[in-house]
């Protein structure tokens, strides 16, 4: 394991390669140093709005940037900043772009969980829910997807399984 | 009242406490930190209505606790009884959090989101507070609208929380894994398995004394208790395992072993001045000694105390002063052996 560069005490964890005019040089440090010299900032914030803006890019609509949620105020470009939301009007507003980036974090954009005022009875019920993945892993195996189809066979086995423990 | 952290759990030889957490924002209400005073001041008025004027339904006995007239030390003990987050302790607006009496519920108000609620157990038991999170929240959705989105679920602040909002979690404590090194692999593919690893306090805190706190990373398009059950049995996988290893260095290397547990308890009772790190260095070794039946004299609980006794802010508080670094390691060490030499070997 090589040692950290900078306190030569510690195994280094982090390689990172940097480009200083043209030239690239290797640096291993440990993460104690990275984070107490600043060369590396992990920030999740950032990194969240990296997704998005990433979205954003791929989505070429520039308007979205200055569309500012009617509940807060706040705009995509301030959201690509701060990786936050101002109120939970925001979701509505920036519904697509929050979709695509929801599904990159979770893998999925659709809650199947609980509900306010959900009774104990309908717990985990959800017929609804139910119907939609059924015809979503139709659409899934039609397209040959196959990785989203096994993982949506698993979802309506578990709401399947639910709703028999409760009957 | 017997308090959680002192508390014996299932799989407590590995597993040190659980907890699920739930976070909720009031409908129509911008997030805390782009909100205003009075609103952040509405959100906690309603909160504290809410479960303390609410009809009984939950029969339990909640005290509030306002932030903004709450000195630090005092902010800092509730963090390392894992009551509050390090980042409700550091805020500078409006905030507080209710507590029950046996500390084993709190809900902290104006964090990120308006509402974070924390269910916290010994040992492992994941599912049991769950049922329990899911009937405090519930009851609170009696009398405040919570944001919800049909195809989004929960809304929160951050877009990793979304969907069921919950956050289940274990702290364990894992030195036969971290001797033999197989930690390492362990924790790689944990991390694919979408679930999180940290130190004892949460995010960006650093692992101390051979504790991990894993947590699932997805909140969003699956059911709570798949999550649940899936942190539970990921967490009962890596228990077994544990074990498996600590028999094995015992058979394999007992000598080596044993003296290492003892030296370090001959630390514990002998040192005068400790710092909070090695303390709980020393106590892991500890621990393991009692987990493997080598220390008889010691029990498990009281370690569960004096690991939060020794944090710098539990300290002060029991002092009732403030205290120098210098000095803090030297009553943190005639602290950990007055409990020591109690116990008789």
């Amino acid at each position: 394991m090589p040692i950290c560069q900078i306190c030569s005490q510690r195994e280094a964890s982090l390689f990172i390669t940097r480009n200083l005019n043209g030239q690239k040089t290797q640096v291993s440090v440990c993460r104690q140093c990275a984070a107490e010299s600043g060369i590396v900032k992990i920030d999740l914030n950032k990194l969240l709005a990296g997704l998005a803006a990433f979205t954003h890019a791929q989505d070429e609509e520039e308007e979205k940037n200055v569309e500012a949620c009617q509940g807060c105020g706040m705009t995509l470009a301030e959201f690509n900043t701060t990786g936050r939301m101002g109120c939970s009007q925001c979701y509505g507003t920036f519904a697509e772009p929050m979709e695509h980036l929801l599904t990159r974090i979770h893998g999925h954009a659709r809650h199947i969980g609980k509900h306010p005022g959900q009774t104990e009875a309908e717990e985990s019920a959800l017929p609804g829910d139910l119907e939609r993945l059924k015809s979503e892993l139709i659409c899934a195996i039609a397209e040959e997807a196959y990785e989203k189809a096994a993982d949506l066979r698993d979802r309506i086995r578990e709401l399947e399984r639910r709703r028999e423990a409760r009957t | 009242m017997k308090k959680w952290y002192v508390d014996q759990g299932p799989d407590s030889d590995v597993v040190m406490s659980c907890r699920i957490r739930l976070a909720r924002n009031f409908a129509g209400f911008p997030y805390p930190h782009g909100s205003t005073p009075e609103i952040r001041r509405e959100v906690m008025d309603r909160t504290v209505a809410a479960l303390m004027h609410g009809n009984g339904g939950l029969f339990l006995q909640f005290r509030f606790i306002d932030f903004t007239r709450l000195p630090s030390v005092e902010r800092q003990v509730l963090v390392e009884k894992h009551l509050v987050s390090k980042e409700l302790a550091e805020s500078k607006i409006e905030c507080g959090v209710i507590i029950n009496d046996s500390e084993n519920i709190s809900i902290m108000i104006n964090e990120e989101d308006h509402l974070r609620i924390q269910c916290l157990g010994a040992g492992l038991q994941l599912e049991e507070l769950w049922t329990l999170a899911d009937r405090i929240d519930s009851f609170l959705s009696e009398s405040i609208d919570f944001a919800y989105d049909n195809k989004f679920g929960y809304l929160t602040c951050c877009p990793t929380n979304i969907g069921t909002a919950i956050r289940a979690s274990a702290m364990l404590h894992l030195p036969a894994l971290v001797m033999t090194g197989y930690i390492k692999g362990i924790l790689e593919s944990i991390t694919k398995l979408g679930v999180a690893v940290r130190g004892m306090f949460g995010e960006n805190t650093e692992t101390t004394g051979n504790v991990f706190q894993i947590s699932n990373q997805v909140t969003l398009g699956r059911t709570e208790h798949d999550i649940v059950t899936g942190v539970r049995s990921l967490s009962n996988q890596i228990v077994g395992q544990e074990r498996e290893l600590r028999k094995e260095l015992l058979a394999q290397n007992g000598i080596r072993l044993v003296d290492r547990i003892h030296r370090s308890y001959g630390v514990l009772r002998n040192a005068r001045i400790i710092s909070a790190d090695e303390t709980l260095q020393k106590l892991s070794d500890v621990r393991l000694g009692v987990n493997l039946g080598l220390l008889p004299g010691i029990d498990e609980t009281r370690l569960n105390a004096l690991m939060l006794d020794i944090q710098p802010g539990n300290i002060q508080q029991k002092l009732g002063r403030a205290l120098r670094p210098d000095d803090r390691d030297a009553t943190r060490a005639s602290l950990v052996r007055e409990v020591m030499q109690m116990q008789d070997l």
